[in-house]
């Protein structure tokens, strides 16, 4: 009797113990924050490099008009993510940049709808898709674009680019490298 | 003669069915309020409402589609002043896109540019911000209550008077249902944008392949208020047969998702759909 309650004992310490070491590692990187509490105020870009670590953002605000948002947990006071927004004057590229940079947080809001591609740029890799679209009202094409650049610490999310195609080959490449630079 | 005199009679009821002005608002007992909040404040407790990701693909044989937009960028604000915001949110959008017909409805503020000869609209700036809390407080909107639609309506009528101009709202309604037909002739013969009062909502996205369409969605079980800006109607040629689908391309004022398609058939209920005219 002694002998089996104490074999149970030791089997149910061993579970407990498996059982922390297989989940303690995973709940312990990601912390819950809820949708309700997240606050958003309009941001600078001096503050988003401040924040960011793995890339800096440069952006020629002769060629685009940008808006940036912060935004963080109103509980904790995280930071969660910088939504960046930029029109070019010329209004033939519109795009929606996400910045994750706090790696305790899970953006949810980013899906590829198929396998992504991926490609080498000199500054970084890329997974993306593309889609290029007429447009029978306008009678023009557009190419939409959504893309994923990962850092270290930090994630971009290419969450919608629209580009007014003028020339057979799109910009997208050469535009988000001249705007998402990887930190020297 | 008679004959005139009825044609005459029938294109006034057609006319009153399609055109008339909306003048009645009421508060139900029972009547909605949106907040597009994932949370319910009920007695302080909070209660999740359900949101997610949706995604599935449309297989096809043959497609055809029909789209119009009112520009082809149009207005996607989405500052926020406080949480359950959605509906002043809305109200901005349809201030921004007749902005470009009076500079004076958003001061300080460019509304966009021709781009050949269709319209790109601007980026949100603090002129906008500045708007959406002037509409907040017209409409009364709270972070735990949100706004009704009569709120929406009164806030956004408020707003117009105090800036000289007039509103009027055109029903998409057909009795208790909605009309898509209405909705779509609005925009495309009267260049009005579309208030959506909605019970659970989704904005998405599609990637055209060949033979097959991918659809990407989120959806949200919240009362929601959001702008149509523009339509499409795709007729698919499947193995199963015909099948229709139609959306409107959205502003939804929603940070990350500002702008999108909202599938009529998905995960929602239009409670009530209103052209609206700024003039």
């Amino acid at each position: 009797m002694g002998w089996s309650l104490g074999a149970a004992g030791v089997a149910v310490s061993c579970i407990l113990i498996v059982c922390i070491a297989i989940f303690y590692p995973t709940q312990s990187q990601q912390t819950i924050y809820w949708e309700a509490n997240f606050e958003s105020r309009a941001s600078t870009l001096t503050e988003l490099n401040t924040e960011v670590h793995d890339f800096t953002f440069e952006i020629d605000e002769s060629i685009y008009s940008i808006r940036l948002k912060r935004t963080s947990d109103s509980v904790s006071n995280d930071l969660l993510y910088y939504t960046i927004f930029l029109n070019s004057y010329d209004s033939l590229v519109k795009m929606e940049l996400v910045a994750v940079c706090n790696p305790k947080f899970e953006y949810k809001d980013f899906e590829f709808l198929q396998a992504p591609t991926s490609k080498s740029l000199p500054l970084y890799n890329v997974l993306y898709e593309f889609e290029t679209r007429p447009d029978p009202q306008f009678d023009l094409e557009w190419l939409s674009c959504t893309a994923e650049i990962d850092g270290k610490q930090d994630i971009v999310y290419v969450r919608k680019y629209e580009e007014l195609l003028v020339q057979p080959d799109p910009a997208f490449f050469d535009i988000i490298q001249t705007i998402v630079k990887p930190v020297k | 003669m008679l004959h005139f005199a009825s044609i005459g009679l029938s294109c006034l009821l057609l006319l009153g069915t399609f055109a008339a002005p909306c003048s009645i608002r009421t508060t139900g007992e029972n009547e909605v309020t949106y907040s597009d909040s994932t949370v319910v404040y009920d007695d302080n407790v909070y209660a999740p409402l359900a949101s997610s990701m949706q995604s599935f693909s449309i297989p096809y044989n043959s497609r055809e589609f029909t789209k119009y937009d009112l520009a082809i960028f149009c207005p996607t604000y989405t500052f926020a002043p406080t949480v359950g915001s959605c509906a002043p949110i809305a109200a901005s959008n349809i201030v921004g896109f007749y902005d470009r017909y009076d500079e004076n409805l958003i001061p300080n503020h460019k509304s966009g540019n021709l781009v050949g000869s269709w319209y790109a609209y601007a980026i949100e700036d603090d002129a906008v911000e500045s708007v959406i809390r002037e509409l907040h407080s017209l409409m009364g909107t709270t972070a735990t209550t949100g706004t009704t639609e009569k709120q929406f309506l009164d806030g956004l009528e408020s707003f117009c008077k105090s800036k000289g101009k007039k509103m009027e709202t055109y029903s998409c309604m057909s009795g208790k249902s909605f009309s898509f037909s209405k909705a779509r002739s609005y925009i495309e013969d009267s260049n009005m944008p579309i208030a959506l009062f909605l019970s659970g909502y989704n904005v998405g996205r599609r990637l055209s392949q060949e033979n097959e369409d991918l659809l990407s969605f989120y959806t949200s079980d919240a009362n929601h208020v959001m702008v149509g800006f523009g339509y499409s109607t795709y007729i698919y040629q499947t193995s199963n047969g015909t099948l229709t689908k139609n959306y409107f391309n959205v502003a939804s004022g929603i940070d990350g998702n500002s702008s999108g398609i909202y599938d009529i058939s998905l995960s929602t209920k239009i409670n009530d759909a209103l052209a609206i005219r700024i003039y």
